[in-house]
């Protein structure tokens, strides 16, 4: 479960990253507000991140 | 180029600790379409991809020129990495070093991870160079620019003296946890770059005015305020679609048509997998080096006079503190495993040191290297010798497997006949390079051509020299006897 949770986190991070520059570019938001979050995201991605796939790898790697 | 030339990095044959390294990978091993899509997408997404991008509009390429030249170059890319390596990698199954040495001799393997190493030394120097581009907008030291040769600056020395050692203390402890970072931050560094692009573009939409309500608007921009074409900067090359198409194509040419990449593909079920480096070349040699090129016409488009490509500075401008954390992470996870990897191919020459001493010490030569600026800011002509220089072993490799046997001669040669050094190989290989050297400085045939007909030549050489050299080792020795030991 928890796994679960820190996959939608991870992921949903990522989609965020590259709405906050889509949104920049349709004009909707601001420079410096995009790289704000852009920043906060990519803290969020690489807590989450690690947290299922280091250990993914590992049983990848086993199997 | 990523994790490799992405710059983008074969492993040195023959020192990689992997399976399966003197016989053909097992059925049981063999793996999926989708493993390699990762594996490319994630590799061919490095740091060295934020010079080359920048490079090109520094080389005055036209909008058709680069978008269509790398469209077309990238396809060829493809396609030698799906009809000239993996047909042979799963036919075979063995890695390049094992097949080399079945063909070559020992020696003359030892010689070709000599070139790697070297080869992979300053294509680290030139990541680390780009990672330290990233403390100069931390720390404001003089950096060097676009035509600089030499270190400019105690800062600059010293920023990059300390990403390199630091990178090479991690390299020799082994980069299996750095491999992991990597695998964690590719999708991640992916997006920063493809962001990069999308902000870039909507810099450039506001500073011009433009208004985008078609494609035609968008191409409007892209060809009279992006890449604008025209003389290119001073010092540089002028690119044409012609050089776009063949940099793309043979930017890997070391890694699909010099075979580096049998050691990967020999674990494919089908040969057609090798399709599966579209995923790193229309990501990385496509999305990746456009999204870099606008940033640095944005630069200058802002100012014509700062013609400085600093990836660490643009990264912060368009995308903050996150733009800058790309620049450092995609310098490192890609730096990290070439010095690993041009460590094992020094320690195949002087088994007898300490993996770590080796490792360190070509770290810290590769951090030598990334000093002197000339190497990252002539990364197009850097590459493109790096392909050339590796280029007669796949043409070997191939005329070994497919052709030779059609002219009553011995595949395998050096297996065949226990000869540590197949001179037919050997000479090819000298011959070639004489000859690519004799057409780029006689002919003045550009080095980013020059490897197509080299290649040519290399095959048709490999052919008349193995003639000459097997018939001469038969009338000392036949060929039975040769076969018994």
């Amino acid at each position: 479960m928890q796994s679960i949770i820190t996959r939608v986190v991870s992921w949903s991070s990522l989609a965020l990253l590259i709405l906050f520059p889509l949104l920049y570019l349709a004009g909707t938001m601001g420079l410096e507000s995009v790289k704000l979050g852009m920043l906060v995201m990519t803290v969020v991605w690489f807590i989450a991140t690690p947290m299922w796939m280091w250990n993914a790898d590992e049983a990848g790697s086993k199997s | 180029m990523a994790k490799a030339v992405d710059t983008e990095v074969a492993a040195p044959e023959g020192a990689a600790g992997g399976e399966f390294e003197r016989e053909p990978v097992p059925r049981r091993s063999w793996l999926g379409f989708k493993s390699f899509i990762g594996q490319y997408a994630g590799e061919h997404c490095a740091g060295t991809e934020l010079m080359i991008g920048p490079l090109f509009v520094a080389a005055g390429v036209s909008a058709f020129d680069v978008i269509v030249g790398l469209i077309v170059g990238n396809l060829l890319a493809v396609l030698s990495w799906m009809l000239l390596c993996a047909p042979i990698a799963t036919r075979t199954r063995l890695t390049l070093y094992y097949q080399l040495e079945l063909i070559c001799g020992r020696k003359l393997v030892t010689i070709y991870n000599l070139a790697n190493g070297v080869m992979f030394c300053f294509l680290a120097g030139a990541m680390i160079t780009v990672s330290a581009t990233a403390l100069g907008v931390w720390f404001n030291f003089p950096m060097p620019a676009l035509n600089d040769l030499y270190p400019n600056s105690m800062g600059w020395v010293l920023a990059v003296l300390a990403v390199g050692v630091l990178i090479s203390l991690v390299a020799a402890s082994g980069y299996r946890v750095v491999a992991k970072f990597a695998n964690i931050a590719a999708p991640w560094m992916v997006l920063v770059f493809l962001a990069f692009g999308l902000i870039g573009l909507r810099d450039f939409i506001v500073a011009t005015g433009a208004q985008i309500n078609s494609p035609a608007d968008l191409w409007h921009l892209f060809s009279t305020q992006i890449w604008k074409g025209g003389e290119p900067l001073e010092g540089q090359v002028k690119f044409t679609f012609m050089h776009v198409m063949f940099f793309a194509w043979f930017c890997n040419m070391a890694m699909h048509i010099g075979m580096s990449d049998l050691s990967v593909f020999r674990f494919a079920r089908k040969s057609w997998y090798g399709s599966a480096s579209a995923a790193g070349m229309f990501v990385g040699h496509f999305m990746a080096w456009l999204a870099a090129s606008i940033l640095y016409a944005y630069q200058l488009h802002l100012d014509p006079a700062n013609t400085d490509v600093l990836p660490g500075p643009m990264a912060y401008n368009a995308a903050g503190i996150a733009g800058l954390l790309c620049v450092i992470v995609a310098g490192w996870t890609t730096a990290n495993p070439t010095i690993y990897r041009a460590g094992l191919a020094f320690q195949a020459i002087v088994p007898r040191w300490p993996r770590f001493t080796v490792t360190l010490l070509t770290g810290l030569l590769a951090t030598l290297a990334g000093m002197f600026p000339a190497i990252a800011m002539k990364l197009l002509g850097f590459v493109a010798l790096y392909g050339m220089l590796l280029m007669p072993m796949g043409a070997v490799i191939f005329v070994d497997f497919w052709l030779i046997r059609k002219f009553g001669l011995q595949s395998n040669y050096a297996a065949i006949s226990r000869q540590s050094f197949n001179w037919a190989a050997g000479l090819t290989w000298l011959l070639t390079l004489g000859a690519c050297w004799a057409l780029v400085t006689y002919a003045g045939m550009q080095i980013f051509f020059v490897s197509l007909p080299g290649w040519f030549v290399a095959a048709a050489l490999y052919l008349v020299l193995s003639g000459l050299y097997q018939r001469r080792n038969l009338a000392a020795a036949p060929m039975s006897v040769l076969k018994e030991g």
